[in-house]
């Protein structure tokens, strides 16, 4: 009984800590009905609801009329416009951890962004990065 | 009491960062950003704006004007009126079709998007010289008009309670599909 119990609270605890925030606010594409796509592990998935679970390594990509926002579990806002495609190479961010090594990578390889910080920002200002088709953009600490 | 309220608020923004920017342009508010481009860096302070091109060096950061941010803001700006025109969608069903060639797969899906089915809703898994199609969570409306038998099926499915956020997921045979696709089949089979 004990097992099955451990067992289950290690699913539940691997399930909370793969999730690293949601989509909290969007607006859909008309045509496609969805506000955007997320490559996940060789598979796409359609989003067509808000509240939308985001994990680490997704590749989101709005529409051609579709605007999102994300919350990130260290809240990190990010809002992408349309035609805008986010990968979250990185993202290392647990409240229960005694190491405080947070760090946050981001590539955004089209489109237009708005990224308001969050406690990664705060507290480790030199692993927060952001990587566009030109550039590369990191904070001063 | 009121020092202490504005210095709360004060350390809240002084800590909260704002970029914004697109491919050829990088803007900051609230503090103080290194912008790295054809190995050059540049550091652009709060109110500052770089602009970058492929292969070179990011612009010398300048004061940001209005119009320089009207393309990105416009953009955003659209999003709470477009999320009151947003419709609802209602129940959604996803189609699985059965393994069938390649080809007729592909011919199947120049159907669907002729019959309206948006393409980011249309997946083709391929292996080999065959290949699964899947139609991806479609508004159960849509189905009713080219899909009545599962359109039928699917409304049973939400009919009950526990299935009414469920996505239903159906399973289209080859026999279904030949009589669907009737023309696509005689092409290609």
């Amino acid at each position: 009984m004990f097992k099955i119990y451990l067992v289950t609270f290690l699913f539940f605890t691997n399930l909370y800590s793969a999730s690293i925030g949601i989509i909290e606010q969007g607006v859909k594409d008309k045509t496609e009905q969805a506000y955007a796509l997320i490559s996940r592990h060789g598979k796409t998935i359609i989003v067509y609801h808000l509240n939308f679970v985001v994990k680490k390594d997704d590749k989101i990509k709005t529409f051609r009329r579709s605007r999102l926002t994300i919350r990130l579990n260290d809240n990190t806002v990010i809002k992408m416009g349309k035609k805008t495609t986010l990968i979250i190479d990185k993202y290392v961010y647990d409240v229960r951890s005694r190491k405080k090594n947070y760090a946050a990578n981001f590539r955004i390889s089209n489109g237009s962004f708005q990224i308001k910080t969050g406690r990664i920002g705060e507290i480790s200002p030199r692993n927060f990065k952001i990587k566009t088709k030109f550039s590369t953009i990191g904070l001063r600490g | 009491m009121k020092i202490l309220f504005i210095n709360l608020i004060l350390g809240i923004s002084l800590f909260a960062l704002v970029i914004t920017g697109n491919q050829d342009k990088v803007s900051v508010q609230g503090g103080t950003i290194e912008v790295t481009s054809g190995g050059v860096t540049e550091v652009v302070e709060s109110g500052q704006i770089t602009f970058l091109q492929e292969d070179s060096a990011p612009t010398r950061a300048v004061q940001l004007q209005k119009s320089d941010l009207k393309d990105i803001q416009d953009d955003f700006q659209e999003e709470t009126i477009g999320l009151q025109l947003s419709p609802t969608l209602g129940h959604l069903v996803t189609l699985k079709f059965e393994t069938v060639k390649y080809e007729i797969a592909k011919g199947i899906k120049k159907v669907l998007l002729k019959q309206g089915f948006s393409s980011a809703s249309i997946h083709i898994d391929k292996k080999n010289h065959y290949a699964k199609l899947t139609l991806i969570q479609v508004p159960l409306k849509k189905l009713q008009k080219f899909y009545p038998i599962y359109y039928k099926a699917a409304k049973r499915f939400f009919r009950i309670k526990r299935n009414k956020n469920k996505v239903a997921k159906l399973m289209v045979r080859e026999r279904e599909m030949r009589q669907f696709y009737e023309e696509v089949f005689n092409k290609y089979d």
